[in-house]
């Protein structure tokens, strides 16, 4: 069977490379195109090479002009009995058929040349269109959170690394580091490389009206002259290899723009929000060369990732400020100690002081608040949520409680109290560094868990100290990837021990023997003051 | 390496049954694949094409000679007399011409653009091709490419599965 099919006469184009097989493709209908997979096996990865996307959106059979005006595209029905297997929306489509193009991992996607995407609906009625053009997934940042050298004092070599702490002279750390580097290659590093050349925006996108919600990266966007996007909404921009007056210029063409992120943007340094009186929330990530934004709306939240800002960075208003409810800081890279940077950090606060609800994440769990360097800081008078994320090693206990317990004297109406233990570099991270898997112990790797408990240690005495809003007003407390540990376990006995009112407990734990689970759970439970109503171990 | 003209470099080009052709260095260089031996000096004989015969080549010369941008003296002129986009109009007229010829040689064309990289010829080939092939249903595409189709029913359903979006 297989003899008398080579001997059949050789179809030629499959003797093509998968490049020009793509390219071929590129000339149909990106539906069409995609299913030449089905032809034979030689097609079935062609749509990979692919470098031109265009799609149609099919109108509907029984288009129903007469009771609601609507067009009869998916978009238009409201109001009509549901469909009980609705197509779904014409962008998922779009969507897939650029993910399509990604799904053979050996072989990159080409750059895209053409996008091509026609909705149904006629222009006139505004229809709500969102495009997601995210086009690879790399990590936004290469600033690993890592606690500094003084604080930890690990014994195994292993974990050392695992840390990729910087001291010069291990030679652990060095070859970590090595393997790191390599792993980062395709990342272009922020600073290094200002021009991404990867994808270009079709100009098109630019004067599109209906687009309400649009997702780039990393790519260029080479806005053209004349932008208008009048019903934009929402827009998160990654990796946006462009010159800083080219991003403004889209943000300033965009009127309605409520809900603005910025990841990567390395060229960007100064941002001017005073024409998008619509915005409610910002998110700016890992634009590490961004010293000011200037915002002149109702902004509702801020989200900051990046390194320890400066007061300066938020132009706010004085009257706006009251508007400001939630607030976002993620401090990445290095842990904070040095004194200039907590007292930065403290007068960012001072900026943000009048939130409901605070998130601070850090390589360390309360970043230093504790120290004396932070000597400004505010009072949350309104903070009613406050989530702390960061690392607690299992080590050092003595920095904690000082530091929780100086920010919730500064938050006297506080109700709900988060805390996020963070684990160190993931597991895949620990993968990427480890040699090979045959250079650890089969035990190592079935007993690796994170979970800590050692029933004779003994923990620290916990200091009895009247703090207000937690004897008064402290209503739940969630804990987020518990590990047992000393530091830890002291730190939630401090809090459950002076929280009378406390109506709800959540303690989610870390990966580990369910054994350990419910020893730690029997423990937290004692810790409690009037067994609080609602607790929720997972 | 022969030079015909002052200033106007030659190319000799050679297909694997021995022909051999001469062509301006401009027009070879409308191959990306040319372009690159030529600048990494690699060029100093001649050139010898793989897996393209003659009859292929020589078409390809002619698309490359008929394409290659006008430019110097002969080019002012022309641009002079001949607004741009009737050139163009031209240039589209010779295409369609160009490109009627059967089924084999065409796949050949596309073959040789593709590893030639001739954008241009690459461009055109592709869409005549999918011009013809579009609209039919897989069996014909099938005859027409003369692939088999090796899938298993149970294989069948997974690509449709995999690529639901474009089934719907």
């Amino acid at each position: 069977m297989k003899i008398a099919r080579r001997r059949r006469r050789q179809d030629r184009l499959s003797k093509l490379s998968d490049a020009t097989l793509g390219r071929i493709l590129s000339f149909l209908p990106s539906k069409e195109a995609a299913r030449a997979a089905l032809l034979s096996s030689r097609w079935r990865d062609a749509f990979a090479g692919v470098d031109a996307v265009s799609l149609e959106e099919p109108e509907s059979l029984l288009p129903d002009y007469e009771d609601h005006g609507g067009c009869g595209c998916m978009d238009c029905t409201y109001g009509r009995p549901v469909d009980p297997n609705p197509k779904p929306p014409f962008t998922t489509a779009v969507t897939a058929a650029l993910l399509a193009r990604h799904r053979v991992p050996h072989a990159p996607a080409p750059p895209l040349r053409a996008l091509r995407a026609a909705a149904a609906c006629p222009p006139r009625r505004p229809q709500w269109l969102e495009l997601d053009l995210r086009l690879s997934r790399e990590p936004i940042c290469n600033r690993p959170y890592s606690l500094r050298a003084a604080a930890s004092s690990l014994k195994d070599a292993r974990r050392a690394r695992r840390k990729r702490r910087r001291t010069p002279d291990s030679d652990a750390d060095e070859a970590s580091r090595r393997s790191t580097r390599k792993r980062r290659v395709p990342v272009s590093d922020d600073d290094s490389e200002p021009d991404y050349h990867g994808y270009t925006v079709p100009r098109m996108l630019f004067s599109s009206v209906a687009l309400r919600s649009l997702s780039i990266g990393p790519c260029r966007l080479s806005v053209p002259a004349a932008v208008s996007m009048p019903s934009l909404q929402t827009l998160p921009l990654t990796r946006v290899s462009d010159r800083e007056r080219h991003v403004q210029r889209l943000i300033d063409a965009c009127p309605r723009l409520a809900d603005l992120t910025l990841e990567a943007c390395a060229t960007v340094t100064t941002l001017c929000l005073l024409g998008n009186r619509r915005l409610r929330k910002l998110a700016i990530r890992c634009c590490h060369n961004l010293a000011v934004v200037a915002v002149n709306g109702k902004l509702d939240s801020l989200e900051y990732r990046g390194a320890v800002p400066d007061a300066s960075l938020l132009s706010l208003r004085r009257a706006d400020r009251s508007s400001f409810t939630s607030c976002s800081i993620d401090i990445c890279g290095e842990e904070v100690s040095s004194a200039e940077e907590l007292a930065k950090l403290g007068e960012f606060l001072q900026r943000v002081a009048s939130i409901n609800h605070l998130h601070l994440r850090s390589a360390r769990l309360g970043s230093g608040i504790q120290l004396g360097a932070m000597a400004k800081l505010p009072a949350f008078t309104n903070l009613v949520h406050l989530e702390l994320t960061g690392r607690l090693a299992h080590e050092d206990s003595d920095a904690a409680i000082p530091a929780l317990s100086r920010i919730l004297r500064h938050a006297p109406s506080l109700e709900v109290l988060s805390l996020a233990f963070d684990t160190g570099p993931g597991d895949e991270e620990l993968r990427a560094t480890r040699e090979s898997w045959e250079d650890c112990k089969v035990g190592e790797l079935t007993n690796a868990h994170q979970l800590r408990y050692n029933e004779d240690e003994l923990l620290l005495p916990t200091p009895t100290v009247t703090i207000r809003c937690l004897t008064k007003r402290v209503r739940e407390i969630n804990l987020v990837h518990y590990q047992g540990g000393r530091a830890q376990r002291t730190l939630v006995k401090f809090l459950l021990r002076n929280a009378p009112v406390l109506a709800k407990l959540y303690c989610g734990f870390a990966p580990g023997p369910l054994s350990v689970q419910t020893k730690l759970r029997y423990e937290i439970q004692g810790w409690a003051m009037n067994r609080p109503k609602n607790c929720i171990f997972d | 390496m022969a030079t015909r003209e002052a200033g106007k470099k030659m190319i000799m080009l050679k297909s694997p049954d021995g022909m051999e052709f001469e062509v301006e260095e401009a027009v070879a260089m409308e191959s990306q694949t040319i372009r690159k031996m030529i600048e990494d000096d690699c060029a100093d004989t001649a050139i010898l094409i793989p897996n393209i015969n003659s009859k292929i080549l020589s078409r390809v010369i002619e698309y490359c000679n008929k394409h290659v941008p006008t430019t110097g003296a002969t080019g002012a002129a022309a641009s002079d007399t001949v607004a741009p986009a009737a050139l163009a109009e031209d240039l589209k007229i010779w295409d369609a011409e160009f490109i009627k010829v059967n089924r084999a040689t065409r796949f050949d064309l596309i073959q040789a653009a593709s590893y030639l990289n001739i954008k241009g010829l690459l461009d055109l080939t592709s869409q005549t091709t999918i011009d013809t092939i579009s609209d039919n249903s897989l069996e014909e595409i099938r005859s027409f490419l003369s692939t088999k189709n090796d899938y298993l029913p149970e294989e069948e359903q997974t690509i449709r599965r995999e690529n639901q979006w474009a089934f719907q």
